[in-house]
């Protein structure tokens, strides 16, 4: 063979190499929409019955919107740093509603935090009664499990949940067209929730594969103030999905204080979307807190919708040896006064990996906007990757936005400070990282719920998180 | 605000057309084209295949349309790839011999094209259109053993080295326009400067657009031998059009070791007029590699023209202890967009980078700041500091900021900063409250914004930059 054709093999083997991986690639994307596709119909035959007919129609054509879009790739831009495929290639089952039954002993025992005020929580995805403390029954206030409220309040959730978002992704359409259970609150106006509400959402060890997706809605009403904390917590071995979806309402002068930690199993995978809507000067605040799951994943959309609407976000996020975290956050200032505040950090150890995308925008007309945001990164480890892009759009000129972004390792002086007080190495960088975490605890407005968070994370120090 | 709503107003002082009769084939782009640009320029033969790989991949490829600016549809079958401008004899061979159409052209920009502008210290290789047609201060260059010339003479002169090089920090693959550039580049500079030389003059070119739907494919390869230094100035002016014009350019920087590499870019292109209507769209690959230990690359860019500018000069830090450096100042007024920044790409250890970005955007202006900051694995203590900010002047423009940054090395020191603001009418009313015009209040504020980047510019550029701002503003704060 001379040598123009042995070149010409080459080339076309290399074509059909390509082919054949542009045809697995068809394949991989083919095969997942069709078990999901599957479930879907799965679904469908067992809530027939049950569900309305608005419903189904809103489940059906989420399903045709998802099956449209498919799952991302790291070329779509929200996931460039988010490789989902094993979520894709994975074979999640629906969990059928009461398939594991978990008595209030092994709850105490599972879940070792003692939280007062309201709790309702959900095993596998499905309201668990029996569990739950409910509230005595104020006027008008409304805190009942999505299921139940689709019975009793057809009217406000058909409102709410059939409305048209645009910032909605194609995680957040897959939930959708599963709806099932999830919480629905809903505080009429001029009325104050002392104690936080707590919803808590257990994995039980029941089956592997198991795909949860929860959907909640919550509304507060004018001038109205409540506090809700989002738990996901989990000892499961198994490989799961939570792929959940909390759609928030603040109308006018309401204030709405929102907690969150994902505390999923080892082998979980878990993407979520919280969706906020802020009315005429209220105010929004939130604290998300990111410990487990293999891969984890929160958007945090905030739209500021009227004259003088506030935010304040903080995150903090402690991914270990073979986690990888991803927090995308938005802010939509759409209308003149607004402010945003947003601070998150990380304490990444091991081989682990972070991606933070926090993205300001001001819409045109949106004067006096005063934005800010920083993003800080502490790398304890050589094998840690950080992935970080914050990003302002701004289309109107009075304003005052600035964002900021940093990553380091601990400054290597403090902790010769505190070796040369008698402090070991390890409980040094202990000491100086819990301080870096601290700052955000302390610039989220907590109150009550101060105490849980605050042990959470030290928790998490324990098991020499340093040390790796 | 009204002083600054004057400033604005301006039209482009550079607008005007000189009538030469150019040698320009149909247009339109196919292997043939290619073989005749070759074949015009006299090309060996490494240099046409070299094209013609490029075409073959370039045809495989996709616009791409992830950046953040909006344009019609471009038609690379309406462009003229070839144009020259004919003169008597094959090129002028002297000063005497350049047409005098295009010497007034020049003395119209001020370009020290002459003699007498030797007090500059400037040695210009002046790009008109495609073909060069003057060269100064060759002689003290060749003293000291620098070779600075056109990139049609030096693939002639020296194949060698083109050879060596080209291509080497931005592959003919790298990205669409580069792709096309690399098939039909019509010509640009090359620098060589050879080992332990500071180079005595500061090199400059300038490039104008002149026969109309003219696509200008320049290519220029500086290297910068161990030791070496060189200081390397680019400005443009261009004349009114109504058409669109696409400018694909490609720059590509080598700096071995303990080398350094100063480029500074005032880039002032017709940016169409008040209602958007026309301008070029300047899509560039700028790359300059650190690839010897202690060598440093150092980017300034000035960018007040264009309809479109989207460029990304950028720096790989593969060498220990090199550093890299962007400065710049990009600015749209009126319907300009500029989608401009930086990428970092930390791969020895011990590297730093800086970048200190500043967009100014007026009126319906849309300016994005877009760049990374990439730490590998292996680049032990990398340290990065980027500020970019944003200033905006009236209601109907935007500024945006989309940074990157992907650190592997926990060693690795990162730090972002932007901010976003406006003349304030508190630093307006002060200034005035001092007797100053509101406009020069204005100009005042704008260059005190950039001063950071401007301090980075040589001497007589700096002084330019200033003026262009300047200018390009006259009449947008108001």
């Amino acid at each position: 063979m001379d040598a123009r054709a042995w070149e010409f093999e080459g080339s076309l083997k290399r074509e059909i190499q390509m082919i054949m991986v542009q045809d697995q690639k068809k394949d991989k994307h083919s095969k997942a929409l069709e078990h999901y596709e599957s479930l879907f119909h799965g679904l469908n035959a067992t809530c027939k019955s049950s569900e309305p007919s608005w419903l189904e129609v809103l489940r059906r054509n989420a399903f045709l919107k998802f099956s449209q879009i498919g799952f991302p790739t790291t070329k779509t831009e929200a996931w460039k740093y988010t490789n989902v495929s094993e979520i894709e290639t994975a074979r999640f089952q629906n969990v059928q509603r009461g398939s594991s039954l978990v008595v209030k002993e092994e709850f105490d025992q599972m879940f070792p935090f003692s939280l007062n005020g309201t709790r309702l929580v959900f095993v596998n995805g499905f309201f668990a009664e029996h569990l739950s403390i409910l509230p005595n029954p104020q006027d008008g206030v409304v805190i009942s499990s999505l299921d139940l409220a689709i019975k009793t309040h057809p009217e406000i959730l058909k409102s709410y949940l059939t409305r048209e978002t645009n910032t909605e992704d194609v995680f957040a359409t897959l939930n959708k067209a599963f709806i099932q259970d999830g919480v629905f609150v809903y505080v009429p106006q001029n009325l104050e929730i002392k104690n936080p509400i707590h919803l808590i959402f257990i994995q039980g060890e029941s089956q592997s594969l198991s795909l949860v997706q929860p959907r909640n809605l919550i509304v507060i009403g004018p001038r109205s103030r409540a506090s809700i904390i989002e738990t996901f917590f989990s000892v499961s071995e198994h490989a799961y999905f939570t792929n959940g979806v909390t759609e928030m309402v603040a109308e006018e002068g309401a204030t709405l204080r929102y907690g969150r930690v994902q505390a999923e199993g080892k082998k979980a995978y878990h993407v979520y979307a919280t969706n906020v809507q802020v009315g005429k000067e209220s105010s929004f605040s939130s604290l998300v807190l990111d410990l487990g799951a293999k891969i984890a994943r929160h958007n945090l959309n905030v739209e500021l919708l009227d004259v003088g609407a506030s935010c304040n976000l903080n995150g903090l996020y402690f991914p270990r040896s073979g986690q990888h975290m991803d927090h995308h956050t938005s802010i939509q200032h759409q209308k003149p006064e607004g402010v945003s505040r947003q601070l998150y950090k990380g304490i990444l150890s091991g081989a682990s990996q972070a991606v933070f995308c926090g993205n300001i925008f001001v819409a045109p007309g949106a004067q006096k906007t005063d934005a800010a945001q920083a993003n800080k990164n502490l790398l304890l480890s050589s094998e840690a990757t950080i992935d970080t892009k914050p990003q302002l759009e701004i289309f109107a000129d009075d304003v005052k936005c600035t964002h900021g972004a940093a990553i380091g390792e601990l400054d290597p002086t403090q902790v010769f400070y505190l070796k040369s007080r008698g402090i070991s190495e390890l409980k040094a960088k202990e000491i100086l990282s819990l301080g870096f975490a601290v700052e955000v605890l302390n610039h989220a407005e907590l109150e009550t719920t101060h105490e849980y968070f605050e042990t959470l994370v030290k928790n998490q120090f324990e098991g020499n998180y340093c040390e790796k | 605000m009204k002083e600054a709503k004057a400033l604005i107003e301006q039209e482009y002082k550079y607008g005007f057309v000189t009538n030469v009769e150019a040698d320009a084939i149909p247009p339109g782009l196919d292997e043939d084209v290619i073989r005749l640009i070759s074949l015009k320029k006299k090309e060996p033969e490494f240099m046409l295949n070299w094209r013609l790989e490029a075409y073959q991949r370039w045809l495989k490829m996709q616009e791409p349309h992830w950046q953040n600016v909006s344009y019609p549809n471009i038609d690379f079958q309406d462009i003229i790839y070839y144009s020259a401008p004919k003169s008597k004899k094959d090129g002028p061979k002297s000063l005497d011999e350049v047409d005098k159409e295009i010497l007034e052209t020049y003395e119209k920009l001020g370009i020290p094209l002459d003699e007498q502008k030797r007090l500059a210290g400037v040695a210009v290789d002046a790009v008109f259109d495609s073909v060069s047609v003057g060269t100064t201060f060759k002689e003290t260059l060749k003293k000291v053993g620098v070779i600075f010339c056109s990139f049609s003479e030096a693939v002639k002169e020296h194949p060698e080295l083109v050879k060596k090089y080209l291509g080497t920090v931005v592959p003919y693959a790298d990205n669409f326009y580069a792709a096309l550039n690399s098939a039909v580049f019509s010509d640009g500079s090359f620098c060589y400067i050879p080992k332990g030389v500071r180079c005595p003059l500061e090199l400059s070119t300038y490039f104008r657009i002149n026969a109309q739907n003219t696509g200008q494919f320049e290519r220029t390869l500086i290297v910068a031998d161990e030791g070496s230094y060189v200081s390397y100035l680019e400005g443009c002016t261009a004349p009114i059009r109504d058409k669109n014009q696409l400018h694909a350019a490609v720059v590509e920087l080598v700096a071995f070791k303990g080398a350094q590499i100063k480029y500074s870019t005032v880039q002032n292109w017709y940016a169409g007029d008040r209602n958007g209507k026309g301008g070029i769209y300047n899509f560039v690959t700028k790359r300059g590699k650190c690839a010897g230990e202690r060598s440093k690359i150092s980017w300034t860019q000035v960018e007040t023209g264009s309809a479109i500018t989207w460029k990304y000069p950028s720096v790989i830090l593969q060498g220990d202890n090199t550093v890299g450096e962007f400065y710049s100042v990009a600015l749209a007024n009126n319907h300009q967009q500029a989608d401009t920044g930086t990428k970092m790409i930390h791969i020895g250890k011990n590297t730093k980078s800086t970048i200190i970005s500043k967009g100014i955007s007026a009126r319906f202006g849309k300016n994005t700041y877009r760049g990374l900051v990439r730490v590998q694995p292996g680049a032990l203590n990398a340290k990065n500091y980027t500020q970019c900010d944003s200033l905006l002047i009236g209601d109907q423009c935007s500024a945006n900021t989309f940074p990157y940054i992907e650190v592997q090395n926990r060693t690795a020191s990162v730090e972002h900063e932007a901010s976003t603001s406006k003349i304030s009418e508190d630093q307006l009313f002060y200034a005035k409250q001092r007797g100053i015009s509101g406009e020069n209040a204005v100009s005042m504020i704008v260059n005190g914004f950039c001063k950071e980047v401007f301090k980075n510019l040589p001497m007589e550029f700096a002084v330019e930059a200033a003026k262009l701002l300047g200018v390009s503003l006259e009449g947008s704060v108001g």
